[in-house]
Protein backbone atom coordinates (compact mmCIF):
# COMPACT_ATOMS: atom_id res chain seq x y z
CA UNK A 1 0.00 0.00 0.00
CA UNK A 2 2.58 2.59 0.64
CA UNK A 3 4.63 1.85 -2.04
CA UNK A 4 1.91 2.40 -4.30
CA UNK A 5 0.85 5.18 -2.72
CA UNK A 6 4.68 6.81 -3.14
CA UNK A 7 4.78 5.27 -6.28
CA UNK A 8 1.83 7.24 -7.26
CA UNK A 9 3.05 10.67 -5.35
CA UNK A 10 6.40 10.45 -7.26
CA UNK A 11 4.91 9.94 -10.71
CA UNK A 12 1.85 12.27 -10.58
CA UNK A 13 3.10 15.08 -7.75
CA UNK A 14 4.04 17.88 -9.92
CA UNK A 15 3.74 21.26 -10.53
CA UNK A 16 2.16 23.90 -12.86
CA UNK A 17 2.83 23.67 -16.75
CA UNK A 18 4.35 20.86 -16.28
CA UNK A 19 1.72 18.29 -14.37
CA UNK A 20 -0.77 19.18 -17.20
CA UNK A 21 1.27 18.37 -20.09
CA UNK A 22 2.42 14.99 -18.72
CA UNK A 23 -1.38 14.56 -17.58
CA UNK A 24 -2.21 15.24 -21.54
CA UNK A 25 0.41 12.94 -22.85
CA UNK A 26 -0.65 10.33 -20.29
CA UNK A 27 -4.09 10.00 -21.55
CA UNK A 28 -3.23 10.20 -24.70
CA UNK A 29 -0.98 7.34 -24.70
CA UNK A 30 -4.32 4.58 -24.22
CA UNK A 31 -7.39 5.49 -24.91
CA UNK A 32 -10.72 3.45 -23.14
CA UNK A 33 -10.53 1.03 -26.73
CA UNK A 34 -7.14 0.35 -27.13
CA UNK A 35 -4.92 -2.81 -26.30
CA UNK A 36 -2.73 -1.53 -23.83
CA UNK A 37 -5.99 -0.98 -21.54
CA UNK A 38 -7.47 -4.25 -22.75
CA UNK A 39 -4.51 -6.69 -21.89
CA UNK A 40 -4.39 -6.36 -18.05
CA UNK A 41 -6.00 -9.27 -15.63
CA UNK A 42 -9.03 -8.42 -14.63
CA UNK A 43 -12.25 -9.08 -12.95
CA UNK A 44 -15.00 -9.40 -16.07
CA UNK A 45 -17.64 -9.20 -13.77
CA UNK A 46 -21.32 -8.66 -12.32
CA UNK A 47 -21.57 -8.41 -8.45
CA UNK A 48 -24.25 -7.33 -7.18
CA UNK A 49 -25.75 -6.54 -3.64
CA UNK A 50 -29.99 -7.11 -3.18
CA UNK A 51 -31.65 -6.00 0.06
CA UNK A 52 -34.43 -7.96 1.38
CA UNK A 53 -36.71 -7.71 4.40
CA UNK A 54 -34.31 -8.05 7.48
CA UNK A 55 -30.81 -8.24 5.62
CA UNK A 56 -28.84 -8.07 1.94
CA UNK A 57 -28.16 -10.62 -0.28
CA UNK A 58 -24.66 -10.59 -2.53
CA UNK A 59 -23.91 -12.19 -5.12
CA UNK A 60 -21.29 -12.82 -7.70
CA UNK A 61 -20.53 -14.34 -11.11
CA UNK A 62 -17.06 -16.67 -11.47
CA UNK A 63 -14.90 -14.97 -14.42
CA UNK A 64 -11.62 -13.70 -14.05
CA UNK A 65 -10.12 -12.59 -18.30
CA UNK A 66 -7.22 -11.41 -19.38
CA UNK A 67 -7.64 -9.81 -23.17
CA UNK A 68 -9.73 -12.38 -24.89
CA UNK A 69 -8.68 -15.41 -22.70
CA UNK A 70 -10.59 -16.34 -20.13
CA UNK A 71 -8.14 -16.79 -17.04
CA UNK A 72 -10.13 -18.73 -14.34
CA UNK A 73 -13.85 -19.38 -14.04
CA UNK A 74 -13.89 -20.08 -10.50
CA UNK A 75 -12.84 -17.18 -8.79
CA UNK A 76 -15.10 -15.98 -5.79
CA UNK A 77 -15.30 -12.05 -6.01
CA UNK A 78 -17.61 -11.90 -2.87
CA UNK A 79 -15.43 -10.76 0.12
CA UNK A 80 -15.95 -11.25 3.53
CA UNK A 81 -14.20 -8.41 6.04
CA UNK A 82 -15.66 -8.68 9.56
CA UNK A 83 -18.86 -10.92 11.02
CA UNK A 84 -21.46 -8.83 9.30
CA UNK A 85 -19.51 -6.89 5.90
CA UNK A 86 -18.26 -8.02 2.48
CA UNK A 87 -17.39 -6.20 -0.52
CA UNK A 88 -17.79 -7.72 -4.34
CA UNK A 89 -15.79 -6.21 -6.62
CA UNK A 90 -14.77 -5.73 -10.29
CA UNK A 91 -12.32 -4.58 -12.61
CA UNK A 92 -8.63 -5.15 -12.61
CA UNK A 93 -7.19 -7.93 -10.52
CA UNK A 94 -4.56 -5.97 -8.63
CA UNK A 95 -6.46 -3.07 -7.60
CA UNK A 96 -9.30 -5.59 -6.13
CA UNK A 97 -6.43 -7.54 -4.24
CA UNK A 98 -5.38 -4.46 -2.96
CA UNK A 99 -8.47 -3.50 -1.96
CA UNK A 100 -9.30 -6.84 -0.31
CA UNK A 101 -5.70 -6.91 1.78
CA UNK A 102 -6.13 -3.40 2.73
CA UNK A 103 -9.85 -3.33 3.95
CA UNK A 104 -9.67 -6.64 5.54
CA UNK A 105 -6.05 -5.71 7.40
CA UNK A 106 -7.56 -2.51 8.78
CA UNK A 107 -10.72 -3.84 10.07
CA UNK A 108 -8.66 -6.79 11.49
CA UNK A 109 -6.10 -4.50 13.11
CA UNK A 110 -9.39 -2.29 14.56
CA UNK A 111 -10.22 -5.16 15.97
CA UNK A 112 -7.58 -6.56 18.04
CA UNK A 113 -6.39 -2.91 19.08
CA UNK A 114 -9.95 -1.32 19.93
CA UNK A 115 -11.86 -4.67 20.69
CA UNK A 116 -14.78 -3.34 18.17
CA UNK A 117 -15.59 -4.09 14.97
CA UNK A 118 -15.06 -1.36 12.76
CA UNK A 119 -18.09 0.79 11.85
CA UNK A 120 -20.15 0.33 8.37
CA UNK A 121 -19.56 4.05 8.04
CA UNK A 122 -15.94 3.71 9.08
CA UNK A 123 -15.52 0.86 6.90
CA UNK A 124 -17.14 3.03 4.07
CA UNK A 125 -14.88 6.32 4.41
CA UNK A 126 -11.72 3.89 4.78
CA UNK A 127 -12.37 2.22 1.59
CA UNK A 128 -13.01 5.99 -0.40
CA UNK A 129 -8.97 6.45 0.66
CA UNK A 130 -8.10 3.18 -0.65
CA UNK A 131 -9.75 4.42 -4.08
CA UNK A 132 -8.56 7.95 -4.17
CA UNK A 133 -4.84 5.86 -4.47
CA UNK A 134 -6.18 4.69 -7.90
CA UNK A 135 -7.61 7.41 -9.64
CA UNK A 136 -5.20 7.35 -12.62
CA UNK A 137 -6.69 4.48 -13.81
CA UNK A 138 -10.13 6.00 -14.22
CA UNK A 139 -8.78 8.68 -16.70
CA UNK A 140 -7.66 6.12 -19.11
CA UNK A 141 -10.12 2.99 -18.80
CA UNK A 142 -13.88 2.84 -18.44
CA UNK A 143 -15.52 3.24 -15.42
CA UNK A 144 -15.94 -0.20 -14.21
CA UNK A 145 -12.15 -1.64 -15.25
CA UNK A 146 -10.30 -0.26 -12.39
CA UNK A 147 -11.73 -2.04 -9.60
CA UNK A 148 -15.40 -0.58 -8.31
CA UNK A 149 -16.45 -1.89 -5.20
CA UNK A 150 -19.53 -2.13 -3.30
CA UNK A 151 -19.80 -2.72 0.61
CA UNK A 152 -22.72 -4.83 2.22
CA UNK A 153 -23.65 -4.67 5.64
CA UNK A 154 -25.70 -5.04 8.58
CA UNK A 155 -25.55 -2.23 10.27
CA UNK A 156 -25.26 -3.34 14.36
CA UNK A 157 -25.59 -0.14 15.62
CA UNK A 158 -28.66 0.87 12.98
CA UNK A 159 -30.04 -2.58 12.86
CA UNK A 160 -30.48 -2.75 9.61
CA UNK A 161 -29.15 -3.47 6.36
CA UNK A 162 -26.85 -1.41 4.16
CA UNK A 163 -25.76 -1.44 0.78
CA UNK A 164 -22.90 1.45 -0.29
CA UNK A 165 -21.89 1.92 -3.75
CA UNK A 166 -18.14 3.50 -4.70
CA UNK A 167 -18.13 5.94 -7.87
CA UNK A 168 -15.13 5.97 -9.60
CA UNK A 169 -13.12 8.93 -7.87
CA UNK A 170 -14.28 7.83 -4.48
CA UNK A 171 -17.55 9.27 -3.71
CA UNK A 172 -19.90 6.77 -2.39
CA UNK A 173 -23.86 6.60 -2.04
CA UNK A 174 -26.15 5.05 -0.29
CA UNK A 175 -28.92 3.28 -2.92
CA UNK A 176 -31.92 2.48 -1.22
CA UNK A 177 -32.54 -1.33 -2.43
CA UNK A 178 -29.83 -2.34 -5.09
CA UNK A 179 -26.21 -1.85 -6.27
CA UNK A 180 -23.76 -3.10 -8.27
CA UNK A 181 -21.00 -3.33 -10.51
CA UNK A 182 -19.16 -5.04 -13.73
CA UNK A 183 -19.26 -5.21 -17.17
CA UNK A 184 -22.45 -7.23 -16.96
CA UNK A 185 -24.25 -4.57 -14.48
CA UNK A 186 -26.03 -2.84 -17.31
CA UNK A 187 -27.95 -5.93 -18.56
CA UNK A 188 -29.47 -6.81 -15.43
CA UNK A 189 -30.32 -3.08 -13.38
CA UNK A 190 -33.88 -3.33 -14.79
CA UNK A 191 -34.31 -6.90 -14.52
CA UNK A 192 -34.11 -6.72 -10.94
CA UNK A 193 -35.50 -3.33 -10.33
CA UNK A 194 -38.84 -4.46 -12.27
CA UNK A 195 -38.75 -7.30 -10.19
CA UNK A 196 -37.73 -6.12 -6.49
CA UNK A 197 -40.46 -5.58 -3.83
CA UNK A 198 -40.38 -3.93 -0.36
CA UNK A 199 -40.77 -6.89 1.66
CA UNK A 200 -39.25 -9.95 -0.86
CA UNK A 201 -38.10 -12.53 1.67
CA UNK A 202 -34.71 -13.83 1.96
CA UNK A 203 -35.74 -17.12 -0.26
CA UNK A 204 -37.26 -15.01 -2.62
CA UNK A 205 -33.68 -12.67 -2.56
CA UNK A 206 -31.63 -15.34 -3.39
CA UNK A 207 -34.12 -16.42 -6.48
CA UNK A 208 -33.89 -12.73 -7.75
CA UNK A 209 -29.90 -12.97 -7.33
CA UNK A 210 -29.66 -15.89 -9.51
CA UNK A 211 -31.88 -15.04 -12.50
CA UNK A 212 -29.95 -11.75 -12.49
CA UNK A 213 -26.67 -14.15 -12.88
CA UNK A 214 -28.62 -16.19 -15.44
CA UNK A 215 -29.13 -13.11 -17.50
CA UNK A 216 -25.91 -11.35 -17.17
CA UNK A 217 -24.19 -14.54 -18.78
CA UNK A 218 -26.65 -14.40 -21.25
CA UNK A 219 -25.68 -10.72 -21.95
CA UNK A 220 -22.39 -9.83 -20.82
CA UNK A 221 -19.18 -12.14 -22.59
CA UNK A 222 -16.85 -11.71 -19.63
CA UNK A 223 -19.84 -12.94 -17.22
CA UNK A 224 -19.62 -16.66 -16.55
CA UNK A 225 -22.79 -18.63 -17.66
CA UNK A 226 -24.62 -19.76 -14.52
CA UNK A 227 -25.60 -22.72 -16.47
CA UNK A 228 -21.67 -24.12 -16.45
CA UNK A 229 -21.00 -22.88 -13.58
CA UNK A 230 -22.66 -21.42 -10.33
CA UNK A 231 -21.60 -17.76 -8.89
CA UNK A 232 -21.21 -17.23 -5.60
CA UNK A 233 -24.29 -15.83 -3.18
CA UNK A 234 -24.02 -14.58 0.33
CA UNK A 235 -26.06 -13.35 2.80
CA UNK A 236 -25.66 -11.11 5.82
CA UNK A 237 -28.43 -10.55 8.06
CA UNK A 238 -28.77 -10.10 12.02
CA UNK A 239 -26.96 -13.37 12.57
CA UNK A 240 -24.34 -11.89 10.53
CA UNK A 241 -22.56 -13.19 6.87
CA UNK A 242 -23.13 -16.44 5.94
CA UNK A 243 -23.00 -18.45 2.33
CA UNK A 244 -25.85 -19.68 0.66
CA UNK A 245 -25.05 -23.63 -0.64
CA UNK A 246 -24.17 -24.91 -4.31
CA UNK A 247 -27.36 -26.76 -3.15
CA UNK A 248 -29.70 -24.20 -2.98
CA UNK A 249 -28.09 -22.10 -5.98
CA UNK A 250 -28.01 -25.17 -8.18
CA UNK A 251 -32.49 -25.93 -7.33
CA UNK A 252 -33.23 -22.26 -8.02
CA UNK A 253 -30.99 -22.22 -11.58
CA UNK A 254 -32.66 -25.44 -12.49
CA UNK A 255 -36.09 -24.26 -12.04
CA UNK A 256 -35.53 -20.86 -13.54
CA UNK A 257 -33.86 -22.13 -16.67
CA UNK A 258 -37.15 -24.41 -17.30
CA UNK A 259 -38.95 -20.77 -17.34
CA UNK A 260 -36.24 -18.82 -19.61
CA UNK A 261 -37.18 -20.01 -23.07
CA UNK A 262 -35.61 -16.50 -24.55
CA UNK A 263 -32.50 -16.83 -22.30
CA UNK A 264 -31.95 -20.26 -23.69
CA UNK A 265 -32.33 -19.42 -27.10
CA UNK A 266 -30.35 -16.84 -26.49
CA UNK A 267 -27.19 -18.30 -25.52
CA UNK A 268 -27.94 -22.09 -26.89
CA UNK B 1 -16.60 9.23 60.65
CA UNK B 2 -13.50 11.82 59.96
CA UNK B 3 -11.80 10.89 63.66
CA UNK B 4 -11.86 7.31 62.70
CA UNK B 5 -10.29 7.92 59.30
CA UNK B 6 -7.55 10.61 60.71
CA UNK B 7 -6.42 7.49 62.90
CA UNK B 8 -6.33 5.17 60.32
CA UNK B 9 -4.72 7.56 57.87
CA UNK B 10 -1.76 8.47 60.02
CA UNK B 11 -1.08 11.12 57.41
CA UNK B 12 1.28 14.09 57.88
CA UNK B 13 -1.45 16.48 57.34
CA UNK B 14 0.59 19.51 56.09
CA UNK B 15 2.22 17.27 53.27
CA UNK B 16 -0.91 15.95 51.88
CA UNK B 17 -2.67 19.23 52.85
CA UNK B 18 -0.34 21.27 50.71
CA UNK B 19 -0.48 18.76 48.11
CA UNK B 20 -4.19 18.53 48.10
CA UNK B 21 -4.58 22.63 47.50
CA UNK B 22 -4.41 22.25 43.76
CA UNK B 23 -5.81 19.73 42.12
CA UNK B 24 -6.62 16.26 42.73
CA UNK B 25 -9.08 13.21 41.44
CA UNK B 26 -10.04 9.85 42.90
CA UNK B 27 -11.96 6.91 41.29
CA UNK B 28 -13.00 4.03 42.27
CA UNK B 29 -14.81 0.58 41.23
CA UNK B 30 -17.13 -1.17 43.42
CA UNK B 31 -18.83 -4.53 42.76
CA UNK B 32 -22.16 -2.62 41.41
CA UNK B 33 -20.65 1.10 39.80
CA UNK B 34 -17.62 3.25 39.51
CA UNK B 35 -17.82 6.74 41.05
CA UNK B 36 -15.07 9.76 40.29
CA UNK B 37 -14.68 12.65 42.38
CA UNK B 38 -12.87 15.32 41.12
CA UNK B 39 -11.31 19.05 42.52
CA UNK B 40 -8.92 21.21 40.07
CA UNK B 41 -8.56 24.64 39.70
CA UNK B 42 -9.04 23.99 35.59
CA UNK B 43 -10.75 20.91 35.08
CA UNK B 44 -11.24 20.33 31.82
CA UNK B 45 -14.43 17.98 30.76
CA UNK B 46 -14.43 16.73 27.39
CA UNK B 47 -18.00 14.61 26.14
CA UNK B 48 -17.88 13.15 22.85
CA UNK B 49 -21.76 10.77 22.02
CA UNK B 50 -19.88 8.54 18.73
CA UNK B 51 -23.45 6.68 18.66
CA UNK B 52 -26.43 7.36 20.12
CA UNK B 53 -26.32 5.61 24.15
CA UNK B 54 -22.72 5.92 24.46
CA UNK B 55 -20.42 8.90 26.19
CA UNK B 56 -16.92 9.17 26.37
CA UNK B 57 -15.90 11.28 28.67
CA UNK B 58 -12.28 12.43 29.34
CA UNK B 59 -11.24 14.41 32.53
CA UNK B 60 -7.71 16.23 32.89
CA UNK B 61 -6.96 17.15 36.08
CA UNK B 62 -3.81 18.84 37.62
CA UNK B 63 -1.06 20.47 35.15
CA UNK B 64 -0.53 24.01 33.32
CA UNK B 65 -3.48 25.08 32.07
CA UNK B 66 -1.72 25.35 28.32
CA UNK B 67 -0.84 22.06 28.65
CA UNK B 68 -4.44 20.55 28.90
CA UNK B 69 -5.35 23.05 26.49
CA UNK B 70 -2.41 21.47 24.14
CA UNK B 71 -4.03 18.18 24.99
CA UNK B 72 -7.10 19.44 24.42
CA UNK B 73 -6.61 20.21 20.97
CA UNK B 74 -4.59 16.81 20.31
CA UNK B 75 -7.57 15.37 21.54
CA UNK B 76 -10.11 17.65 18.84
CA UNK B 77 -7.36 16.34 16.02
CA UNK B 78 -7.56 12.69 16.68
CA UNK B 79 -11.09 12.99 16.47
CA UNK B 80 -11.18 14.92 13.47
CA UNK B 81 -9.04 12.66 11.47
CA UNK B 82 -11.27 9.84 12.90
CA UNK B 83 -13.94 11.17 11.14
CA UNK B 84 -11.66 11.53 7.70
CA UNK B 85 -10.37 7.84 7.51
CA UNK B 86 -13.00 6.09 9.84
CA UNK B 87 -16.53 7.44 11.43
CA UNK B 88 -16.89 8.99 14.66
CA UNK B 89 -18.88 5.97 15.84
CA UNK B 90 -15.78 4.41 15.78
CA UNK B 91 -13.82 6.90 18.71
CA UNK B 92 -13.62 4.24 21.82
CA UNK B 93 -12.50 5.66 25.21
CA UNK B 94 -9.95 3.22 24.67
CA UNK B 95 -8.88 5.11 21.36
CA UNK B 96 -8.30 7.90 23.59
CA UNK B 97 -6.58 6.17 25.88
CA UNK B 98 -4.02 4.85 23.65
CA UNK B 99 -3.54 8.17 22.01
CA UNK B 100 -2.94 9.95 25.31
CA UNK B 101 -0.76 7.00 26.89
CA UNK B 102 1.42 7.56 24.19
CA UNK B 103 1.35 11.10 23.81
CA UNK B 104 2.52 11.63 27.34
CA UNK B 105 5.50 8.49 27.31
CA UNK B 106 6.66 11.00 24.15
CA UNK B 107 6.48 14.35 25.13
CA UNK B 108 9.74 15.40 26.39
CA UNK B 109 8.25 18.08 28.60
CA UNK B 110 5.72 16.34 30.66
CA UNK B 111 8.45 13.34 30.80
CA UNK B 112 11.19 16.04 32.47
CA UNK B 113 8.57 18.49 33.94
CA UNK B 114 7.67 18.78 37.61
CA UNK B 115 5.50 16.27 38.41
CA UNK B 116 2.71 17.78 40.63
CA UNK B 117 2.35 20.17 37.55
CA UNK B 118 1.89 17.79 34.84
CA UNK B 119 -1.27 16.87 33.41
CA UNK B 120 -3.25 13.14 34.37
CA UNK B 121 -6.36 11.72 32.74
CA UNK B 122 -9.26 9.76 33.69
CA UNK B 123 -11.35 8.44 30.83
CA UNK B 124 -14.18 6.86 30.70
CA UNK B 125 -16.70 5.02 27.93
CA UNK B 126 -19.55 4.58 29.01
CA UNK B 127 -22.01 2.48 26.73
CA UNK B 128 -25.23 0.57 28.21
CA UNK B 129 -23.86 -2.87 28.15
CA UNK B 130 -20.61 -1.40 29.69
CA UNK B 131 -18.43 0.71 31.26
CA UNK B 132 -14.84 0.72 31.42
CA UNK B 133 -12.31 3.31 32.93
CA UNK B 134 -8.64 4.83 32.32
CA UNK B 135 -6.36 6.92 34.22
CA UNK B 136 -3.29 7.88 33.06
CA UNK B 137 0.08 9.47 35.09
CA UNK B 138 1.17 12.56 33.86
CA UNK B 139 4.38 10.10 32.30
CA UNK B 140 2.23 7.65 30.42
CA UNK B 141 2.00 4.87 32.63
CA UNK B 142 -1.74 4.20 32.32
CA UNK B 143 -4.21 1.40 33.55
CA UNK B 144 -7.19 0.10 33.36
CA UNK B 145 -10.00 0.04 36.55
CA UNK B 146 -11.29 -3.58 36.20
CA UNK B 147 -11.94 -5.29 39.41
CA UNK B 148 -14.17 -4.46 42.35
CA UNK B 149 -11.72 -2.55 44.90
CA UNK B 150 -9.57 -0.70 41.93
CA UNK B 151 -8.71 2.84 42.69
CA UNK B 152 -6.83 5.46 41.65
CA UNK B 153 -5.75 8.59 42.92
CA UNK B 154 -4.42 11.24 40.24
CA UNK B 155 -2.97 14.87 40.75
CA UNK B 156 -0.63 17.04 42.88
CA UNK B 157 -0.20 14.41 45.25
CA UNK B 158 3.17 12.44 46.12
CA UNK B 159 2.84 8.22 45.43
CA UNK B 160 3.11 8.26 48.83
CA UNK B 161 0.27 10.43 49.78
CA UNK B 162 -1.91 8.85 46.84
CA UNK B 163 -1.43 5.35 48.81
CA UNK B 164 -2.35 6.93 51.92
CA UNK B 165 -5.35 7.90 50.91
CA UNK B 166 -6.55 5.43 48.94
CA UNK B 167 -5.52 3.05 51.82
CA UNK B 168 -7.84 5.19 53.73
CA UNK B 169 -10.74 5.39 51.35
CA UNK B 170 -10.81 1.78 51.02
CA UNK B 171 -11.33 1.37 54.71
CA UNK B 172 -14.50 2.83 54.15
CA UNK B 173 -16.74 0.43 52.61
CA UNK B 174 -18.90 2.49 50.18
CA UNK B 175 -20.63 -0.49 48.26
CA UNK B 176 -22.70 -1.02 51.10
CA UNK B 177 -23.93 2.55 51.20
CA UNK B 178 -26.08 4.42 48.87
CA UNK B 179 -25.08 6.06 45.53
CA UNK B 180 -25.05 9.57 47.13
CA UNK B 181 -23.65 8.34 50.82
CA UNK B 182 -20.68 7.52 48.71
CA UNK B 183 -20.69 10.72 47.17
CA UNK B 184 -21.02 12.54 50.69
CA UNK B 185 -17.95 10.66 52.17
CA UNK B 186 -15.58 11.34 49.42
CA UNK B 187 -16.43 14.79 49.93
CA UNK B 188 -16.12 14.33 53.63
CA UNK B 189 -13.21 12.94 53.66
CA UNK B 190 -11.25 15.51 51.63
CA UNK B 191 -12.50 18.30 53.93
CA UNK B 192 -11.01 16.30 56.34
CA UNK B 193 -7.33 16.30 54.37
CA UNK B 194 -7.88 20.24 54.79
CA UNK B 195 -9.27 19.89 50.80
CA UNK B 196 -11.96 22.46 49.89
CA UNK B 197 -13.50 23.81 46.92
CA UNK B 198 -15.65 22.93 44.05
CA UNK B 199 -16.03 18.80 43.40
CA UNK B 200 -17.53 17.35 40.97
CA UNK B 201 -19.13 13.88 41.32
CA UNK B 202 -20.14 10.77 38.89
CA UNK B 203 -21.53 7.74 39.93
CA UNK B 204 -22.05 5.00 36.77
CA UNK B 205 -23.80 1.81 37.23
CA UNK B 206 -22.35 -1.05 36.22
CA UNK B 207 -24.83 -3.11 34.33
CA UNK B 208 -24.33 -6.51 32.49
CA UNK B 209 -27.48 -6.94 30.26
CA UNK B 210 -27.31 -3.41 29.43
CA UNK B 211 -30.60 -2.26 29.43
CA UNK B 212 -31.08 -0.81 33.15
CA UNK B 213 -28.77 1.77 33.59
CA UNK B 214 -29.21 4.28 35.41
CA UNK B 215 -28.41 7.93 34.55
CA UNK B 216 -25.02 9.24 36.06
CA UNK B 217 -25.59 11.52 39.13
CA UNK B 218 -23.24 14.55 38.31
CA UNK B 219 -23.38 16.85 41.22
CA UNK B 220 -21.33 20.06 42.21
CA UNK B 221 -20.78 21.07 45.53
Amino acid sequence: MSFSRNFLKAKFTITGEEKMNRLVQFVGQAGPNQGNAQQGIKSSTVVFAIKYKGGVVVAGDRRTGGGYDIISDTSVKVFKLTPFSCIACAGYCNVISFIEENMSTVCNVFLGSYGQELSTDGQAHFLKTLLESWWFFFVRNWHWTPGLPILATYDVQLDRPRIIAFDYDGYFYEPPFFAGTGCGFDSIKGLVIDRWKSDISEEEAINLAVRAQIHSGAGSLGVSDSRIVLPTIALIDKSGFRWVGEGIIRGHRDELIKGMEGVTCLIS
Amino acid sequence: MSNQLAEHLEFKSEQIGSALADSMGVILRNKNRIGVVLRSRNLIRLFYEPEKGRTIIVWAVCGFSSERRTLEAEISALTNELKVVFSPKDLSGLMIYDFLSSYLSNNFYARYSYKPLAVEFIIGDVKPSSVNFYVINHDGRSRELKNEGDINIIGCVSDEAKETLAKAILSLPPKDRPLKGIYKNFISLLGDLHYVGDFTGMFFNITAGGDKTKKPITETT
